[in-house]
């Protein structure tokens, strides 16, 4: 591996001189940055090799413009993803003098010009992408969030209605528009654009919050707090959709992320090598001993790797440091409860809830060990605690839904399950609950079976768990097709193992479709949530 | 006047001996906190005529339980609110004997914890009760309404001011309110960080506020700039509430690493003309700068009819910048006082001008980021100098007239010595 010094290294400015001396008079210097030295390891070893790229793009002779400038573009782009703006924007103007029909460069220029506030750059780069490509509907968008920026609401208007005639589903031109009519006190066409942008992205914070507005404009109080609730709940939810531009993802995806210890122990903790993982813990309590999440991760990491003994007094040590740390009673509370002693394990709970009562995460726990001993209602208490508290906590809209239905009121279950939904889109418990309620409720006013279906659908993709086998089972009973139901449930009874709690519970089920009859309720309490894999009936 | 110091640990209250010193009352008096606190301000909230201190505090920072925060690329960096947990603000009610009294719970106030920077006290909703506006770092604003019987209640996201326009909790910092629209109530501004713009929420009525950022040509002119500081004020005289900015990065600036500079945060401080809710940055409008600058106070420091300006740097020493342009306009002055000559914070003033629209000020010396400023209200008047009349909204809920009131001069209004006005 090369090793860099710390001094300036100045590239390529002068190298293609004699081969395209107008093009390389143009170009600006593009200097390795002083504190680079400073960096992680594989983020230093990502920059080092960009360079080295850049560098042999420069050495060629005669010098490839093409090679060159996307040497520079790849540097201004990894520049660009760690926030070194300005280096970022040199390289991006070297490819672009060296590739002046390459309309990528003056698009990510332009990100970076707007990041910057510098709003004439931004504009002129984005306006050089629509020279290059007319209809490119993402960066009329930008152009208009652009005149946004700059209060310039009615170029700003003209360049999204262009982008949404390209492209009518352009979530950023949406948006924009949305934004732009809350400017004008505009709510109703504001409520129309953001409306259309949610149906592209419904979980989008921006939409939701801007949503928000529009109906508090048009005194519409009731919606206007559903719509700011969901956008504050949908924070951390959204990461796909934070930007919905495919071409600024390219950039972010060049993030290595921070690589100290404790990041080097996670990476090894994902990949199973638990023996590494504890040692870069070690490495980083080492670095920072007074950190005492590290502490408590390397605990974690004991127990989960069977040194269950060393883990508990590595926990333990931390509480004579501090005897609320609410992390480390969470873990022994965990500790305790899988290892059957219930009593410590509310006891460390309690401790939790006196050094914060307001950790979702903890009434989470309460909520599950209410709910294993069958104490639904103390349980669903918890679980609403849990999700006041922690309202972007899945397993908190779970919880109450589970509780609910175990209570035989469905009709709750089923709202709070959508609320769930709509918070948590990828939750396949919470389709579960919603389905089952539709399709196997004693109350008739729920019944929806096609709909349990197609809510069951979005779970095949990611293959089948048993439960949702079961609950595919019930929406065709429903439906009069026992038949289906009896081979889907024939499915979840060979997932199943011996000792799975709720196997009479399947099997009961399964004589029921046997005799062309609807089971009488969709949950009891020895239905479990476990995702157990299945093998769909006729492959599927 | 008296002090109120805010620290990384405890909190000092300094009584003004009168005499040119200063006692420490901290202890006697109980208004202690040795919570990493930020801004406070002093306020009246309960209208007994005696004021209360609201303290911001920001987060659980212990020297042990301090962390390593790297950035992306594994650089060390400052680390970010979210590094530790927040705590809550803090609410003394002042007994009248020189002592407080803790009234946070009571009032409401621990029930949300957040990572406080900034805050500034008015009568938001017009209900004739002190509000409480708090700038949080990275986490929902707070807006704090004054319920009158001794509780706030937190309603800032459904008056729209707890996040930006785009639901996003920004890095909150100085915050000030006045009444930048000229329709009679108060309007709020606050800084944030690079890559956020600064943010203007016009005041609608009732505080139910809309953002105007975008609008009022704030937007663009602060996205490349880490604001701090921050005061409206009327710096030229011609009756529109202007703004100052002061700015200084929180991450290293890499030209200026790249300069070799020991210290590579500085960026350039600004001034903002309000020219009738739309903003011009004058960008000769302060003296160049390459400070690191945080704190800005504010007041006529050398008594000539304008408001001067002190910035706070980081590492560099403060720098007193006087108006050499703003008493080319008219002006009036104003010092508001109350039973034994105190300063009657959130008292408001109204000018009544011929032809020309009313001009509500009011009485503080709240806002900004760990600053506080002349507590006088200095009211631009441009070409007109033709005054009718002077109202007073006292903090009690009185309210007084004077009507021969002579511009381009400072006048004390002493509570009572005016003509009730039935409201």
């Amino acid at each position: 591996m090369k090793q860099w010094s710390s001094v300036f290294l100045v590239l390529v400015t002068v190298l293609a001189v004699g081969c395209q001396p107008d093009a390389s008079s143009r170009l600006e210097t593009v200097e390795r940055q002083p504190d680079l030295d400073k960096l992680d390891l594989p983020v230093r070893e990502q920059f080092d090799a960009f360079h080295s790229r850049l560098e042999q793009a420069a050495a060629q002779d005669p010098v490839d413009r093409a090679a060159l400038a996307g040497a520079y573009g790849d540097i201004a782009m990894l520049y660009h993803a760690y926030e070194y703006w300005e280096p970022s924007a040199a390289a991006y103007r070297n490819a672009q003098q060296l590739q002046p029909h390459n309309p990528d460069w003056p698009y990510y220029l332009g990100l970076v010009a707007i990041t910057l506030g510098e709003v004439a750059l931004a504009e002129s780069s984005f306006k050089r992408v629509l020279e290059l490509r007319p209809a490119d509907d993402l960066a009329l968008a930008r152009l208009g969030e652009t005149y946004l920026e700059s209060g310039r609401l009615e170029a700003a208007r003209e360049q999204f209605d262009r982008s949404l005639a390209i492209n009518p589903r352009n979530f950023r031109a949406l948006l924009g528009e949305g934004r732009r009519a809350l400017e004008l006190s505009d709510y109703d066409a504001a409520a129309d654009y953001l409306k259309r942008a949610g149906a592209i992205d419904a979980s989008s914070t921006q939409v939701n919050h801007a949503l928000g507005l529009a109906y508090r404009g048009a005194g519409q109080m009731d919606q206007a707090r559903e719509h700011f609730e969901m956008a504050q709940s949908s924070h951390g939810l959204e990461h796909a959709s934070v930007t919905n531009d495919p071409r600024f993802n390219a950039i972010t995806e060049l993030r290595k992320g921070s690589v100290t210890h404790d990041f080097k122990a996670l990476q090894a903790l994902v990949e199973g090598r638990m023996d590494d993982a504890i040692r870069e813990m070690r490495l980083a309590i080492e670095a920072d001993p007074n950190n005492l999440d590290n502490r408590r991760n390397l605990g974690l990491l004991l127990i989960r790797s069977e040194q269950h003994e060393a883990g508990i007094r590595e926990l333990n040590q931390i509480l004579l440091r501090d005897p609320q740390h609410v992390e480390t009673l969470k873990l022994l509370a965990e500790n305790a409860a899988m290892a059957g002693a219930l009593d410590e394990a509310r006891s460390r709970l309690d401790q939790a809830l006196e050094a914060d009562p307001e950790d979702g995460e903890v009434w989470l726990m309460i909520g599950n060990l209410d709910s294993h001993l069958g104490d639904d209602e103390h349980a669903l208490e918890a679980y609403r605690a849990a999700r006041k508290y922690s309202p972007t906590l899945a397993m908190g809209y779970v919880g109450i839904a589970l509780s609910l239905m175990r209570l035989e009121r469905h009709e709750e279950a089923l709202e709070i399950a959508r609320v769930g939904m709509e918070a948590a889109p990828d939750n396949r418990a919470l389709r579960v609950i919603a389905a089952r309620v539709m399709a196997g409720s004693p109350d008739e006013r729920l019944h929806d079976p096609d709909t349990a279906l197609s809510l069951m659908r979005q779970s095949v993709r990611g293959g089948l768990a048993l439960n949702e086998a079961e609950t595919i089972a019930m929406a065709f009973a429903r439906q009069g097709r026992f038949d289906q139901a009896v081979s889907w449930q024939q499915a979840a009874l060979a997932g199943a193992v011996a000792t799975n709690p709720a196997r009479p519970q399947i099997e009961a089920r399964l004589q029921y479709y046997r005799n062309g009859q609807n089971p009488p309720v969709p949950w009891t309490t020895r239905d479990n949530l476990d995702l157990i894999p299945i093998r769909p009936p006729g492959g599927g | 006047m008296d002090l109120y110091v805010t620290h990384f640990g405890d909190n000092q209250l300094w009584r003004n001996n009168g005499d040119g010193t200063f006692s420490d009352v901290t202890q006697s008096s109980g208004a202690t906190d040795r919570r990493w606190s930020h801004s406070a301000a002093f306020l009246d909230f309960d209208r007994d005529g005696w004021l209360d201190l609201f303290i911001v505090n920001y987060v659980d920072f212990r020297v042990a339980n301090h962390k390593k925060c790297p950035d992306a690329t594994g650089r060390a960096e400052y680390c970010g609110p979210n590094a530790y947990p927040p705590i809550s603000d803090r609410l003394y009610r002042n007994r009248g004997d020189g002592t407080f009294e803790n009234v946070s719970r009571r009032a409401g106030l621990v029930s949300e914890a957040a990572a406080g920077l900034g805050v500034v006290t008015a009568d938001l909703d017009h209900n004739g009760l002190i509000d409480i506006y708090v700038a949080n770092d990275a986490m929902q604003n707070h807006l704090w309404l004054n319920q009158g019987d001794g509780t706030f209640l937190n309603d800032a996201l459904m008056r729209g001011v707890a996040v930006d326009n785009q639901g996003r909790a920004e890095a909150s910092m100085g915050v000030d309110a006045g009444d930048i629209d000229g329709d009679g109530d108060d309007d709020l501004f606050m800084t944030h960080l690079r890559e956020e713009t600064n943010t203007l929420y016009i005041n609608e009525g009732d505080a139910q506020f809309v953002e105007r950022t975008v609008s009022a040509g704030l937007s663009a002119a602060s996205l490349g700039l880490t604001g701090f500081g921050t005061a409206m004020l009327d710096y030229d005289n011609d009756g529109w509430l202007d703004l100052v900015v002061v700015n200084g990065e929180v991450r290293a600036i890499q030209t200026l690493v790249r300069a070799g500079h020991p210290f590579p945060y500085g960026q350039r401080n600004q001034l903002y003309r309000n020219e009738g809710g739309r903003f011009t940055e004058i960008r000769h409008g302060l003296p160049p700068n390459e400070d690191v600058s945080r704190g800005l106070s504010m007041g006529d420091l050398d008594n000539d009819g304008d408001i001067d300006l002190v910035v706070f740097n980081n590492s560099t020493p403060p720098q007193v910048l006087l108006n050499t342009v703003g008493n080319r306009n008219h002006w009036i002055g104003f010092r508001l006082t109350g039973i034994g000559g105190r300063d009657m914070y959130g008292a408001q003033v109204v000018v009544f001008r011929q032809d020309e629209l009313p001009l509500w000020r009011r009485v503080r010396a709240d806002a900004s980021y760990l600053s506080a400023n002349d507590p006088r209200v200095l009211v631009g008047l441009g070409d007109n100098t033709a005054i009718d009349a002077v109202e007073v909204l006292w903090p009690d809920g009185s309210r007084e007239r004077w009507d021969t009131l002579a511009p381009d001069r400072y006048h004390t209004l002493e509570q009572g010595g005016g003509l009730a006005v039935n409201p």
